[in-house]
């Protein structure tokens, strides 16, 4: 399968490091609606720095409502403008490669180059969660 | 990453990384460790070619607080009263800029929201895995202990020091309390649930069913005067399945501390106390509390919580214990028994002169030789007798000489049986059978 970022994916060894079969439901913080910008790893091309980190190709998902609602509360004020909302969707093995963290609330999701965000993604509020 | 150009040189790679805590497709919260020192550097801004960091000093305690929800974000960066480092940083992870500079002129914008707690769950190869385990087996204990009560009992004599007898504990102060506490979770639950459920007998099982999870967890304990802390477990009872009765135990535990274990009983507590139970149900529940507050050799007292000072619970005004205890007599129902003779071998010294055996309390004759039981309707239907009004008639029996003497009068006439002991139930039923064809004889 093919990655976005493939070409700058493949330069780090054993990147992505590990894979999680099966479905899952999975959070992503985005900043107003759900486009492809707001599943673009925006750090990572605006800074060097985290070039050669295999982690940074990734996006940010969290496991649940709570978890992603509760990684926001705790972002200051001014980075906090960034994201204002939270987006769910079901993630299959044929829309990319995910795997948990250190924190099993948070995994790392690298999209298919096939991916449709917009297809796969809704932006949901505390009341949706459950869908 | 050394600050090139300022007055501070500044290299972050001297620390070392333990754990991104939180990350949002970059690090935002870095845990890092110098010299055996502990830090957070925090993501607070982005701006056009440069991101800002906080660096604050801190214990490792803190951090595990934070991971554990116990304070939040937000509380760690505003109490740190050590300098805190804020350091400006390209893109390329140069270091550009770094002064120093302490909480209180940290800007709103660096800043978490109040609400900023984690709930960190951490994989078995996070730095914190092992710590976390540990914490969570002790919360249910310590979430318990935060919101205990805790009731003393001290003797108000100095001749033990302040040490208080065990067998006076057990079996006479802890015992009265728990009575206490049985009696009102009951009487609570049947007040509260009576109108809801009409049938009095499926309350009772609802109740007996829920019973276990009404009892307070012990949680700490002292001696010499004795001291106990009591929890309402909250976090068990979320398996009693009926929301409005799972909300009632957690409530009971906290309303019989309000109401019985009231440390002045003011005329508002009488009042609540008079007007939701039953008189029957009040002595039940208060007169074993009263029995410790009017035991002038112990003092029965009262916190809480943990931090707060003891109070004496104190009733100074004995009419309103009059109030609340009426003097009333409380029958047990008289139930019908049903007996069988048994034959008894015993052995006595030869040179002996012995007028008794002493036999069990469940037999028949305890410790006399005679006894007196009722027949009832339902006696008359065993054998087939089926009468068509209710009758209580008194049946004495009694032993003479190896046998057994059944007699009774019905309406003036006297019936009698004398039996080998081993023909008692024959002996019912004769008696029995006597009476049935003289009230048959008499409807003819």
């Amino acid at each position: 399968m093919k990655l976005k970022f493939q070409e700058s994916i493949e330069k780090i060894k054993d990147c992505p490091a590990n894979n999680e079969l099966g479905d899952k439901r999975l959070f992503r913080c985005v900043e107003n609606e759900v486009n492809e910008k707001s599943f673009v790893p925006q750090a990572v091309l605006l800074k060097p720095k985290y070039q050669d980190k295999c982690i940074a190709w990734g996006l940010s998902v969290f496991n649940s409502f709570d978890s992603a609602n509760q990684m926001l509360k705790n972002l200051s004020k001014n980075k906090r403008v960034n994201y204002s909302k939270i987006a769910q969707g079901m993630i299959d093995d044929s829309h990319g490669i995910k795997y948990g963290g250190s924190n099993k609330k948070h995994y790392r999701f690298f999209p298919s180059e096939e991916f449709n965000v917009v297809e796969n993604f809704e932006i949901v509020d505390r009341n949706d969660k459950s869908k | 990453m050394t600050s090139p150009n300022k007055n501070i040189s500044f290299d972050l790679n001297q620390f070392q990384k333990i754990e991104d805590i939180i990350y949002l497709d970059e690090p935002i919260l870095t845990h890092l460790i110098k010299n055996n020192k502990h830090f957070l550097l925090y993501l607070v801004d982005t701006l056009d070619n440069k991101d800002t960091f906080l660096l604050l000093e801190l214990e490792e305690q803190t951090i595990f607080d934070y991971l554990t929800k116990l304070i939040t974000l937000r509380q760690i960066i505003s109490s740190n009263q050590n300098f805190i480092y804020r350091i400006e940083q390209d893109f390329n992870g140069n270091i550009i800029n770094a002064d120093i500079t302490q909480n209180s002129a940290l800007p709103e914008n660096y800043l978490p929201t109040e609400d900023s707690y984690l709930n960190y769950e951490p994989s078995s190869q996070s730095y914190y895995y092992n710590f976390i385990e540990e914490f969570e087996s002790q919360t249910y204990l310590r979430s318990l202990r935060e919101q205990a009560f805790y009731i003393k009992l001290a003797p108000t004599n100095s001749k033990y020091s302040d040490t208080i007898g065990f067998n006076q504990l057990v079996s006479e102060l802890l015992k009265n309390i728990s009575s206490s506490f049985k009696s009102f979770l009951k009487a609570d639950f049947f007040e509260t649930f009576k109108e809801k459920q009409t049938d009095e007998k499926k309350l009772n099982a609802s109740f007996n069913r829920l019973s276990d999870d009404l009892d307070y967890r012990m949680v700490d304990l002292d001696f010499g005067s004795f001291e106990i802390g009591l929890a309402v477990d909250k976090v068990m009872k979320q398996s009693i399945e009926n929301k409005e009765i799972r909300d009632w135990a957690i409530d009971v535990g906290y309303k019989y501390i309000n109401i019985v274990l009231d440390d002045d009983y003011d005329e508002e507590t009488v009042s609540t106390i008079i007007s939701n139970y039953s008189q029957e149900d009040r002595k039940k529940i208060f007169e074993p509390i009263f029995k410790i507050t009017k035991n002038s050799n112990y003092d029965f007292k009262i916190k809480y919580s943990k931090n707060k000072e003891y109070a004496k619970i104190n009733i100074k005004d004995k009419s309103k214990i009059e109030r609340i205890i009426p003097k009333i007599e409380i029958h047990e129902e008289v139930q019908s028994k049903e007996y069988e003779i048994i034959q008894v071998t015993t052995i006595k010294e030869k040179d002996k002169v012995r007028k008794s055996i002493k036999l069990d309390e469940n037999t028949l004759f305890e410790s006399s030789n005679a006894k007196q039981v009722i027949l009832k309707k339902k006696d008359f239907a065993k054998y087939d007798y089926i009468l068509n009004f209710d009758v209580e008639i008194p049946l004495d029996i009694s032993t003479e000489k190896g046998q057994i003497v059944l007699r009774t009068e019905f309406e003036g006439i006297e019936f009698k049986k004398t039996l080998d002991s081993g023909k008692f139930d024959e002996g019912i039923k004769q008696i029995i059978s006597s009476i049935y064809e003289y009230i048959l004889s008499k409807s003819e």
